[in-house]
C-alpha cells in the first residue's frame, strides 16, 4: 500500500490553513513514516509485533537475522533481559565485554583477566538493558571465565561484574528491575557508589529485590548507598522483595522503610526479615494499592502484627511462610472486632503446620470468601475447620496425611482446582479407596503429589467425571506404559480432557522423561504432555 | 459513496469518516468515543467537526481498509473497556477469540498489514493486540530464510554483518 502523509503531517496543514499558531507541532511526534525498506509494517508496529515473542527468544532470534530493518527492532528486545536468555552461554559477557572502553578491558587484563581479542560491536548492547540481576549476572561471569581460560574466583567475578555494572549506569537510562542478591557464591555487590549515572539509572525502577548475607563493613556500604538512593529517587516500584535473613545495621533497615513508606503503586510486597512488624507499621501508605503480601520470619504469638493488613482493602493475596516454630504456648488477646475482617481471596500459610494459635487466629481474620488456599502439613483437625470456615473455596493445595477420615468431605466444596500432597514419609496406597468416595463434579484440575500405583490412579479418576487437566508423579520408567493406559482411557471417556503434568519421583531417576514412543501415542489423545508439575510449596 | 453504515446510526448521533480515496462512512458517535483518536476529533476537536460539519477526513486510510476496521468497531462495541495497565502481561496471552480469528483470517497478509497500521493510526489498542498477535504468531518456529519467504523481505546484510549479529547474540 502506497502510505500517504502521516496524521502529523495532516493536522499540522490542516492548522497552517486556520491559522493557528498555538501549538508546537514541531513537537509532535510522526507516528507513520513509511518504511522504506519494508513495504508493509513500519517500525513502531514492526516493534509491536515482536513485543510479543518477548517469551520466543528462538524466534526473536531468528527476526534478527532476517534484514537490518528487523534486526534494529528485534535486538533491542532480545537485550532488554539478557541474563534470562544468554545465561547458558558465553555470548552476554563476550559481548559486554567488547562493549567496555578500551582502557577498561586493559584494566582487567592487569588484573589477571585473560581476554580474547575481540572486535566492536554493532550495537550499543547495554543502553538496552531494563532488567539486572547480579545473581544471574555472576552465574554467567562464572560459566564464561571457566570457559576462557580464567581463574574463576568470587574476587575475579566481583571485579568484572563492577565493570559491566559502570558500563550499564553510563549507557542504559532505563532499569526496571533490580534484584541485589549475595548468596552462598559469596560473590560480593558491586559498589554502587562509584559509578556515574547511577541515580538515573534506577529512579524508573518498577522492581526491586533484596536478598543475602551482608556482613563485611564494605558491604553494609555498599548496601546502605543504594538503598538511600532507591529510597530518595524511587516513586514507582510496584514489586518490592526484601529477604534479609540475619541482623543488619539500622541504617540499612531505615532505608528499606523509607522505600516502603515512599511508593505510590506498591502492589506486591514480600518481606522476610527479623522485624516484620516495623515493615508492616508503615504499610499505612499502601492500604489501597497492595494485591500481594509474602512475610516471612514472623514471631510465633504476633497475630497482632498483621492488623494493619484489615486496611488493606484490595489486598487479595496473603502468603505466610516459615514462622517461627516456637512450642511455648502464649495466650494473645485478640479484638472480636478483628475477626473477620481480612477481605482476601487467596492465602497461603507455608511452613504453619505448628502453632495452632496462629493458625486459628489468622484463620479467624479471613472472610469466609475465601477462594483459593495453600497449607502446609495441615492436620485433621484443621482441616475439618478449614472446610467450615471457607464453603467457598474453588482452590486449595493441601499437604495431608491420607488416611484422613475427613478427606470425604471434600466432595462437599466446588472445587475447580485440587493439589493434594502427602504430608506422611511412608507410602500408604490404600488411603484414598477408604476416604473418598468423589470428588466434586466442578473439579476441572487434579493434582496428585503423592505416589499412588497405576491401578489406584484409576479408581480415583473414575471418581472424577470433568476433569481437564491431572498432574501425577510417575515412578519407575517401567510403569510409565501403565499410567498412560490408565490416563488414556480416562481421555476417551471425558471430552473435556486435554493436558497430562508429570513428573518422576523415584531417587536417581528423575530426570527421565517419557519415553519418545511413549508419549507419541499418548498424544494421539492427549493434548499436552508436560514435564512439569505446580508444586505451591516449593 | 457511502460505504459503511452502522446498525444503530439511525438512534445515535452519527459522524461521518472519509477515507483516503473519498469513501465517506456514517458511524455511530458511540464508536468514535470508544477510541482516543476518534474521541480526539469528537470531543476535544469541536473546531474541526465545525469546520467539516461533523465529518473528519482520514488520510492515511484507505476505504477498503477503513471498512474493515469498523466492521470490528461495530462487532466491539459492547465489550468491557480493556485495562491497560500491565502491557507485558497483556502480550504474554496470545490467545485470539474466535470471531477476531475468523475476521483476520478471511484477509490476505496485504490487508492484515494495512489493518494493523490503520490500528495504529487510529490508536485502536485492541485491534492493534490482536493484528500484532496474528503477526507473531506467524513469525513463531520460522528460521530467518523461512520468514523472508514468508513476508517477502530481502537479506539487505552484508556478509560481515550477518557473521557480527552471529557472533554478538
Amino acid at each position: 500500500m502506497a502510505f500517504p502523509p502521516s496524521l502529523t503531517q495532516y493536522i499540522k496543514a490542516f492548522y497552517k490553513f486556520f491559522g493557528s499558531q498555538s501549538q508546537n507541532f514541531d513537537l509532535l511526534e510522526d507516528i507513520t513514516t513509511p518504511n522504506n525498506i519494508h513495504p508493509q509494517l513500519d517500525d513502531e508496529c514492526l516493534k509491536e509485533v515482536f513485543k510479543y515473542l518477548k517469551d520466543n527468544t528462538r524466534s526473536l532470534h531468528s527476526c534478527a537475522s532476517v534484514s537490518r530493518k528487523w534486526c534494529e527492532q528485534a535486538i533491542p528486545l532480545l537485550w532488554e533481559d539478557p541474563f534470562c536468555i544468554f545465561y547458558k552461554n558465553d555470548t552476554l559477557v563476550q559481548t559486554y565485554i567488547s562493549c567496555l572502553p578500551e582502557e577498561r578491558r586493559t584494566y582487567l587484563g592487569e588484573n589477571g583477566l585473560f581476554i580474547p581479542k575481540l572486535s566492536n560491536p554493532k550495537y550499543n548492547y547495554p543502553s538496552y538493558l531494563r532488567k539486572l540481576d547480579y545473581q544471574k549476572l555472576n552465574l554467567a561471569i562464572s560459566r564464561w571465565l571457566t570457559n576462557n581460560k580464567n581463574r574463576v574466583d568470587p574476587e575475579i567475578i566481583c571485579l568484572v561484574s563492577q565493570e559491566f555494572t559502570k558500563l550499564i549506569a553510563n549507557q542504559s537510562k532505563e532499569l526496571h528491575f533490580l534484584r541485589v542478591s549475595k548468596g552462598p557464591d559469596n560473590i560480593n555487590v558491586p559498589n554502587f557508589n562509584i559509578c556515574t549515572d547511577f541515580e538515573e539509572l534506577v529512579s524508573g525502577l518498577q522492581t526491586f529485590q533484596i536478598s543475602g548475607i551482608f556482613k563485611e563493613e564494605h558491604e553494609i556500604n555498599n548496601i546502605a548507598y543504594l538503598t538511600s538512593i532507591i529510597s530518595k529517587k524511587c516513586r514507582n516500584i510496584e514489586h518490592l522483595h526484601i529477604n534479609l535473613s540475619c541482623s543488619y545495621e539500622s541504617r540499612i533497615q531505615q532505608n528499606l522503610v523509607n522505600i516502603l513508606g515512599s511508593q505510590i503503586q506498591l502492589r506486591n510486597f514480600e518481606c522476610y526479615v527479623k522485624n516484620t512488624a516495623y515493615f508492616l507499621l508503615k504499610l499505612s501508605r499502601q492500604t489501597e494499592n497492595l494485591v500481594e503480601l509474602s512475610l516471612g520470619g514472623i514471631e510465633y504469638n504476633s497475630i497482632s502484627i498483621l492488623y494493619p493488613l484489615i486496611s488493606c482493602t484490595n489486598l487479595e493475596k496473603l502468603k505466610i511462610f516459615n514462622y517461627y516454630d516456637d512450642t511455648k504456648y502464649h495466650k494473645t488477646y485478640i479484638e472480636s472486632s478483628r475477626y473477620h475482617n481480612l477481605r482476601i481471596n487467596e492465602l497461603h500459610l507455608i511452613g504453619a503446620s505448628v502453632n495452632e494459635l496462629f493458625f486459628e487466629y489468622l484463620v479467624r481474620m479471613v472472610r469466609s470468601s475465601l477462594k483459593k488456599l495453600v497449607l502446609d502439613k495441615i492436620g485433621d483437625e484443621k482441616f475439618l475447620s478449614i472446610i467450615l470456615k471457607f464453603p467457598y473455596l474453588t482452590h486449595l493445595a493441601l499437604s495431608i496425611r491420607p488416611d484422613s477420615p475427613n478427606l470425604s468431605r471434600l466432595a462437599k466444596l466446588n472445587l475447580e482446582h485440587l493439589i493434594l500432597n502427602d504430608s506422611t514419609p511412608d507410602r500408604l496406597d490404600n488411603y484414598i479407596l477408604n476416604n473418598i468416595e468423589s470428588f466434586p463434579d466442578t473439579l476441572r484440575h487434579l493434582d496428585l503429589l503423592i505416589c499412588i500405583p497405576p491401578d489406584i490412579l484409576q479408581y480415583i479418576l473414575t471418581k472424577c467425571k470433568y476433569l481437564e487437566t491431572l498432574g501425577i508423579y510417575l515412578q519407575l520408567p517401567k510403569d510409565d506404559s501403565k499410567y498412560i493406559k490408565v490416563i488414556i482411557r480416562y481421555a476417551q471417556s471425558s471430552g473435556s480432557f486435554s493436558t497430562l503434568r508429570y513428573i518422576r519421583n523415584c531417587s536417581g531417576q528423575k530426570l527421565i522423561p517419557l519415553s519418545k514412543t511413549l508419549c507419541g501415542y499418548a498424544q494421539m489423545y492427549i493434548e499436552n504432555i508436560v514435564n512439569e508439575i505446580y508444586h505451591p510449596w516449593e | 459513496m457511502d460505504g459503511y453504515t452502522s446498525n444503530n446510526a439511525s438512534e445515535n448521533e452519527t459522524i461521518t469518516l472519509k477515507s483516503s480515496d473519498g469513501i465517506e462512512f456514517h458511524i455511530d458517535t458511540r464508536i468514535a468515543n470508544r477510541y482516543t483518536l476518534l474521541n480526539n476529533w469528537n470531543s476535544g476537536g469541536t473546531y474541526w467537526f465545525t469546520a467539516f460539519k461533523k465529518s473528519a477526513c482520514l488520510p492515511n486510510v484507505t476505504g477498503k481498509v477503513l471498512e474493515k476496521v469498523l466492521e470490528w468497531c461495530e462487532h466491539h462495541i459492547n465489550d468491557p473497556l480493556p485495562n491497560y495497565d500491565d502491557d507485558d502481561s497483556r502480550r504474554r496471552n496470545t490467545v485470539i477469540d474466535d470471531w477476531d480469528q475468523n475476521f483476520l483470517n478471511r484477509v490476505d497478509q496485504d490487508m492484515l498489514f494495512d489493518i494493523i497500521l490503520a490500528a495504529n493510526y487510529l490508536d485502536i489498542k485492541l485491534l492493534l493486540d490482536i493484528g500484532c498477535k496474528t503477526v507473531a504468531n506467524m513469525i513463531k518456529g520460522k528460521s530467518p530464510e523461512e520468514l523472508r519467504s514468508s513476508f517477502n523481505i530481502v537479506n539487505d546484510f552484508t556478509p560481515e554483518e550477518e557473521e557480527a549479529i552471529r557472533r554478538e547474540n
